[in-house]
């Protein structure tokens, strides 16, 4: 075979991937349609009176800090303690799980003595296997607040002792520096309400560069001013938002990077906790789908199309692949992980749901530079003509732009969360200047991280 | 070619998708404008009824005006007359309330209220359920029962509380049973609608406290604390003397004994809870310093200093803050007491309560 016939035939995929790839991406917007239709709806709503129910199910907020968790200044960590015990919602409790780092550590200290901590009983049971605990304590100024200090594990080994600690039947996870609405456990809580078959609701991220930030809570968003920021932001909207909206319908959400979880506490300690890896709760989703289907459980894991907790964008183009790296390594456990749901009784999430994530997700890295490769290489060698190429760049860069438009466009109408004309047209401009190098380098990062990099 | 194909229809697919959004926005947009309008008309009438001062028209007439615009109403109106009215219900003062519910049963809210109830989604079925509370209908009793007895703890538990609205009396003999049985009802917010049906406001009785307090002493063992916790929380006068009695019955169920001892709060407990301090189980050695230091006497401060000898660090810590908490427990007291100490441990607990005297 000569290589003109070689590249001849090796086109085929990089076509075919590229054109797969951007269908499914838009029948995943299509398929977001529904959950759209209900979230305006539900914004519909909020303009009637409204009148008071006060029967939400109470919720425990983990914070683990310190070695494998939040690696902070104690004066951050107590800021973000503040900002969650100001949560605007019937019934919370606000656990700090402290991994003291060495005999020189004196986070706990520093924080019992900020928050008038004392001793208490360490009375609940372990249903999760962790490391051992110090003491457990409890503020005598906020009756809803304990810290755990325990010995130094991994990011699950903390939340699990969380988890063994928390009262209530639902939990959350929350890092520092993330940024809340005053309301934002009144919605992740909606799902539970609405189905009690819930076990976990997750809500994207979002970005808070450029948004109205007041005393830690975010009053309204805005534009990010940096163009690495807006790139982000396109990215995530088409990636991370939409994307994981359209699963919804078929209850086949499944990788959660750069998301936020309520998980029904019953259900987590069913499946065993988080487990250790890179990114423990986009493996614990699978896991939950998992192991409810092998129960032959009813169940659901809803995602909420809108936004309720808002992180910063990384601020350098090492530090966006950094993340992007850790993101892809943790897709790629997860998935390796569970690849028992490939059998699972559910059509949707067996036969389609996970060969996409597997195809088009965590081997995306692959196909799409080899593909960029193939192209490159073949034209190069003039195996593959002009012709050709064009319309692979018309495939891979030009569809790839019409996704990220689309998707721009649908959130933009739906979530109306970047409002004026001037903010939809920068980020259309972004959405097809995210084709033009940005894709293609966060793909490097991503790419490093199914290769192993990107670890803790 | 094919290419080419695949580009047109997936420009096809996007442009459908982005004008079906836009539609729906569009439709969204008018809904809210016509809710707008809605309530622009609605809300004067609806306080006119509340308060003789703004009414502009006879009540008579004015309440068959509104009689006639609510029979002719869209059906998607309804959800907007709910939202105002349970909006002016829980914003408004009792007297308001019987007009507000006068109103409603001319307007017909209770057949809207009944039918959601039996053919709604979560959130409708929510409306309906506080809508019947308020409203205080008698025919919704049986419906609402029913909810509360189905497995979805929300829903449940708000038929409870608008079945407590309707009949305080009579729904405490239906609920009793499910409030034994439902591990799902937080008890905090249990407590806290049984605390709002706690007076009868007509005969100034508590209704409440006798039925929880029988339903505790007959709860299953395992149920037992957790019953225990829900008559503290509702704030029942019944609970000293039902926790006594359960005390006196199960003297060895260890669960129970250890809430029990968390609510002891009356000087006449002390007999009982001196029994536990030597218990085998630390954790009630340590429940039951801590009740000692609520209730404790000065002839109980022995008693206390023993403990801080104890080998469970809890209980040592505990007697020493209950030790702590004496009247007559001054600074030199407690430092006499350390230096009386032959153990390190026990002088160690006496330092650190003093420590966190200081430093309060």
């Amino acid at each position: 075979m000569t290589a003109a016939e070689l590249f001849s035939r090796l086109q085929w995929f990089a076509f075919a991937y590229f054109l797969g790839l951007n269908f499914g991406y838009l029948l995943l917007l299509c398929w977001s349609l529904p959950s759209l239709r209900q979230l305006m709806q539900l914004h519909g709503l909020g303009s009637l009176p409204q009148f008071y129910s006060g029967l939400e199910p109470p919720i425990s907020v983990l914070l683990p800090v310190g070695g494998s968790g939040c690696e902070q200044p104690v004066a951050t960590i107590a800021a973000t303690v503040r900002r969650l015990l100001q949560l605007i919602y019937s019934e919370h409790e606000v656990i700090v799980i402290v991994e003291s780092a060495g005999a020189d550590d004196d986070t706990a200290e520093q924080l019992i003595a900020e928050f008038s901590l004392v001793p208490l009983t360490p009375d609940y049971a372990c249903l999760v296997t962790t490391r051992p605990l110090r003491a457990v304590y409890r503020s005598t100024i906020h009756a809803n607040l304990r810290l755990i200090d325990k010995e130094r594990g991994d990011a699950a080994d903390a939340l699990n002792a969380g988890i063994n600690a928390a009262t209530f039947p639902f939990f959350c996870a929350v890092e520092c520096g993330l940024l809340w609405r005053h309301d934002c456990l009144h919605r992740l809580v909606q799902p539970f309400l609405e189905e009690p078959a819930t076990v976990a609701s997750i809500s994207a991220i979002g970005l808070a560069d450029g948004s109205e930030v007041k005393d830690g809570f975010l009053m309204r968003v805005g534009l990010p001013r940096t163009p690495l920021a807006l790139l982000q932001l396109v990215e995530h909207v088409r990636a991370h938002l939409l994307s994981r909206l359209g699963w919804t319908p078929f209850n086949a959400v499944l990788l959660t990077a750069d998301a936020w979880c309520l998980w029904s506490r019953q259900a987590v300690i069913e499946a065993g906790g988080y487990h250790a890896t890179t990114e423990p709760a986009m493996e614990l989703v699978a896991r939950l789908h998992r192991h409810r289907r092998a129960q032959r459980k009813n169940y659901r894991i809803a995602f909420l199309a809108e936004p309720v907790c808002w992180r910063h964008a990384a601020a350098s183009l090492p530090a966006i692949l950094r993340q992007r790296a850790r993101w892809q390594r943790g897709l790629t456990q997860s998935l390796l992980t569970n690849r028992g749901l490939l059998n699972t009784s559910s059509a949707t999430l067996g036969m389609v749901t996970v060969p996409f994530a597997l195809v088009f997700e965590m081997l995306a890295p692959v196909g799409e530079l080899g593909a960029y490769a193939i192209m490159a290489v073949g034209y190069t060698l003039h195996a593959i003509p002009q012709e050709s190429a064009a319309l692979f760049l018309l495939v891979a860069l030009g569809l790839s732009a019409l996704v990220s438009v689309t998707a721009v466009l649908l959130e933009g109408i739906a979530l109306h969360l970047y409002r004026t004309p001037r903010h939809i047209a920068v980020l259309l401009l972004t959405a097809v200047v995210e084709q033009l190098g940005f894709r293609q380098l966060t793909t490097l990062g991503r790419l490093y991280g199914l290769l192993g990099g990107g670890g803790d | 070619m094919i290419v080419i194909y695949a580009f047109a229809v997936a420009l096809v697919m996007a442009l459908l998708a982005v004008a079906t959004v836009f539609d729906m926005r569009a439709r969204l947009l008018m809904t809210i404008s016509h809710r707008r309008q809605y309530l622009a008309t609605w809300r004067p009438l609806l306080l006119q009824t509340l308060d003789d001062k703004r009414a502009n028209e006879p009540e008579n007439i004015l309440r068959r005006r509104m009689a006639i615009r609510a029979a002719h109403q869209a059906k998607a109106d309804w959800l907007t007359f709910l939202h105002l009215w349970n909006h002016l219900h829980e914003s408004q003062r009792l007297k308001a309330h019987m007009r507000l519910n006068e109103v409603g049963h001319i307007v017909g809210v209770h057949q809207v209220a009944l039918r959601m109830l039996a053919n709604g989604d979560a959130r409708d079925r929510l409306m309906a359920i506080a809508t019947l509370g308020n409203l205080d209908e008698a025919s919704a009793f049986e419906p609402l029962h029913e909810l509360a007895a189905r497995a979805d703890p929300f829903l449940s538990l708000a038929a409870a509380r608008s079945l407590i609205h309707l009949d305080p009396r009579e729904s405490m003999s239906v609920l009793m049973p499910l409030i034994s049985e439902r591990a799902d009802w937080a008890p905090t917010k249990l407590a806290s609608i049984l605390r709002e049906a706690g007076t009868d406001v007509m005969s100034g009785t508590d209704i409440i406290s006798a039925s929880l307090a029988a339903a505790t002493l007959d709860a299953p063992p395992e149920s037992a604390p957790r019953m225990i916790r829900l008559l503290t929380l509702a704030g029942c006068d019944s609970a000293a003397p039902t926790v006594r009695e359960l005390l006196e019955r199960t003297p060895d169920d260890e669960r129970v004994v250890s809430v029990c001892l968390q609510t002891l709060s009356d000087p006449t407990d002390l007999p009982a809870l001196r029994n536990y301090l030597g218990h085998s189980n630390p954790h009630l050695r340590m429940e039951a310093v801590i009740a000692l230091g609520r209730v404790g006497v000065e002839e109980d401060a022995q008693r206390m200093i023993e403990l801080l000898d104890d080998d469970e660090w809890w209980v040592r810590y505990r007697a020493a803050r209950a030790l702590a908490q004496q009247p007559f427990a001054t600074p030199s007291f407690l430092e006499r007491v350390r230096d009386e100490q032959d153990e390190e441990r026990a002088k160690e607990m006496i330092d650190r309560v003093l420590a966190e005297r200081q430093s309060a």
